[in-house]
């Protein structure tokens, strides 16, 4: 999901009508758009979109979407660009770096505060979301009136590289560049290893940019510029041309008159934006049975007009043009989301499936079912924690000894590792409960990691159970007696061999075994570990592998 | 699959209010989010679901429609539990485990 933020005066503007917010956050749900939230101090929404729509990255694309849902505009919107009159010279070297660009001029821009926010914001979004950080679409913007066509996109040693970087004042050669600006060290891994590096300069020599590192100074963008130059350079043809579309019709959509431009690679020739209006075909009763409705093929048309879709009646089925804007169309069931999406779900009857099955509870849940009803019976109070845990507390503190595994990018120290074992984070537990009075009967049932070293996972999740007591008189016999009591409760009579493990006082622990099984652990934990964890009475705790009891 | 969806979120979290909102993922198309409203809240989401996509079927020659859904407990619990933060029913105050009533 993306977050997109536009102005409610924009938004209005472009869609050509007054927006009411809670009538607007239950619509948007038929178009794949959430309201995440609205500020009415700065009447700015933030509208939350989904991964195969780059169409709504902006206040644009989402303001075309609600102006058809709305009524305001129906049926395929056809963008009309002008003719090639520019041109870009793509030097067959560059295959070897930076191999597909696609270029566009857009005249009469109003660049007006939001204009220049919304076109910020796609470029962020489409370079994180679609473009690999950059790596397989980069997007340039020129002041088109500080270039003098026609343009060159070629390889140049770093050294020869001359011109003065965005936001800097001084000249700096290609190295300079990667070395001594922000976002020069930010993007410099795309550049690395290669021997020179791609330049766009127009037919003066003067440079526009380094694709995909930095803009130049000289040919910006500010708020008197009226006509724009775009580049989209990358390494993926597909991402290319969709992030060319998409800005194209962006700024078609804020009046800008966008003009062609010839791209020549050697002998091939060929003009960008290139926008394609697909046919596609799909039965009415495909789409009726895959929503359960009764749709007419006169209604199936209207909907599709309502997506800005042509849709025609083609014998039983209906023939529709998708839009150049949309992306997502791979098959016959995205077209029938779209019916869904104009007929609106909230507007379909829900109904239950003609389906008799039986349920039943797996026997692995039943069991843990039992035993936690025994645990709360026997006075334990029962606690959830997460599976994530801190591999300090595991390795260090209560030195679990088994190996650990850990996340390799965890997002905090709090929660790098999964357990496995429940007991550190139960003694966790009892050290936040300490102004509380004791004893304190603590238990958990969850699911912990173990590595294995087989199989294709090299692990196996198992469900274990663990309690543990907090009190003046915890000992192992106490613990013994509770393990014991919910095990014969089950009908397992468990057989106790003492075990020394570093958690435990020496000769105060025990494996606890059924039959040649190992089913569980149990044993006082040892007084550094207490104290380790801010505790200050003794503790005893046993925990018990369900699997092994089924 | 709606019917489905509006069963347990009115039966199980003791929602008023469901809405659907039209999703995406990779393997289900069309796809849903269940949305239930929350007194505080507003609209949370409770999860997502979809009929598979046809790509998915075919290798496993599965010639019917398949809806499948993903719900999350959490949520569901929040809501039939009043609570306001999903954390609280990862507690770690022993006081207020005690004297949470589980509602039935």
């Amino acid at each position: 999901m993306a977050s997109v933020e536009v102005s409610k005066k924009d938004l209005e503007k472009l869609m050509g009508m007054e927006i009411v917010i809670p009538k607007l956050e239950e619509d948007l749900f038929d178009e794949k758009m959430e309201l995440d939230h609205y500020d009415d101090k700065t009447e700015t929404l933030v509208i939350e979109t989904e991964y195969d729509r780059p169409d709504l990255l902006s206040a644009e694309g989402i303001a075309r979407q609600l102006r058809l849902y709305y009524g305001k505009q129906k049926g395929l919107i056809k963008y009309d660009f002008k003719p090639a009159k520019a041109r870009v010279r793509v030097s067959k070297e560059m295959k070897k770096y930076r191999p597909y660009a696609h270029y566009f001029i857009a005249k009469n821009v109003r660049m007006t505060e939001e204009l220049v926010k919304q076109l910020m914001q796609i470029q962020e979004k489409l370079h994180e979301v679609y473009a690999g950080n950059r790596k397989l679409a980069s997007i340039g913007v020129y002041d088109f009136d500080k270039t003098k066509p026609d343009y060159e996109y070629k390889p140049v040693k770093p050294k020869e590289i001359k011109f003065t970087p965005l936001g800097e004042t001084t000249e700096m050669n290609g190295i300079e560049v990667l070395e001594k600006t922000e976002k020069g060290r930010e993007f410099a891994w795309l550049l690395e290893g290669k021997d020179k590096y791609p330049l766009l300069v127009d037919s003066t020599g003067r440079v526009l940019s380094m694709p995909p590192i930095l803009n130049s100074e000289d040919t910006k963008v500010d708020e008197n510029t009226h006509n724009l130059f775009v580049d989209v350079t990358g390494t993926d043809e597909k991402t290319v041309r969709m992030i060319t579309v998409i800005l194209a019709t962006m700024l078609a959509e804020r009046r800008a008159s966008i003009e062609k431009v010839i791209v020549e690679e050697g002998s091939k020739k060929f003009e960008t934006p290139i926008t394609e209006y697909e046919e596609k075909t799909i039965s009415v009763e495909l789409v009726n049975k895959m929503l359960g409705l009764e749709l007419s093929q006169e209604e199936v048309v209207k909907l599709f007009e309502k997506q800005g879709f042509d849709a025609k009646k083609k014998g039983k089925q209906v023939k529709v043009t998708i839009p150049c804007y949309r992306f997502d169309i791979l098959h016959e069931a995205d077209l029938v989301e779209e019916v869904a999406c104009a007929y609106g779900l909230n507007s379909m009857k829900p109904k239950l499936p003609n389906v008799f099955t039986i349920g039943e509870k797996h026997k692995i849940e039943k069991t843990t079912d039992v035993l936690r009803e025994l645990m709360i019976g026997l006075g334990f109070q029962e606690i959830a924690t997460f599976i994530l845990s801190n591999s300090k507390s595991f390795e260090e503190k209560v030195r679990v000894g088994e190996k650990i595994l850990k996340l390799k990018n965890p997002m905090s120290e709090e929660y790098d590792c999964l357990r496995n074992t429940l007991i550190p984070k139960l003694l966790e537990f009892l050290s936040k409960n300490k102004h509380y009075e004791l004893p304190q009967k603590v238990f958990e049932a969850g699911d912990v990691v173990v590595f294995t070293n087989k199989g294709e996972e090299k692990t196996r999740t198992e469900k274990r159970i663990a309690g543990v007591i907090i009190s003046a008189d915890a000992g192992f016999t106490q613990a013994k007696s509770f393990a014991e009591s919910i095990l014969r409760n089950i009908g397992v009579k468990p057989e106790f061999e003492a075990k020394n493990y570093d958690t435990f006082i020496i000769g105060r622990s025990a494996e606890i075994k059924h039959g040649k099984k190992v089913i569980g652990i149990i044993g006082e934990i040892h007084p550094q570990i207490i104290t380790d964890f801010e505790l200050e009475n003794p503790i005893a705790v046993f925990e018990l592998r369900i699997d092994e009891l089924l | 699959m709606l019917g489905l969806l509006k069963t347990f979120a009115e039966e199980i979290a003791g929602a008023e209010k469901v809405r659907f909102k039209t999703g995406y993922f990779p393997y289900t198309e069309p796809s849903v989010e269940a949305f239930a409203k929350h007194p505080q809240l507003g609209w949370v989401e409770l999860g997502g679901a979809g009929l598979f996509r046809p790509e998915m079927l075919e290798p496993l020659g599965v010639k019917v429609p398949v809806i499948a859904w993903g719900l999350g407990v959490d949520r569901l619990a929040m809501f039939k539990l009043g609570l306001k933060h999903i954390k609280d029913l990862f507690a770690q105050d022993l006081k207020t485990l005690r004297e949470t009533v589980i509602r039935w």
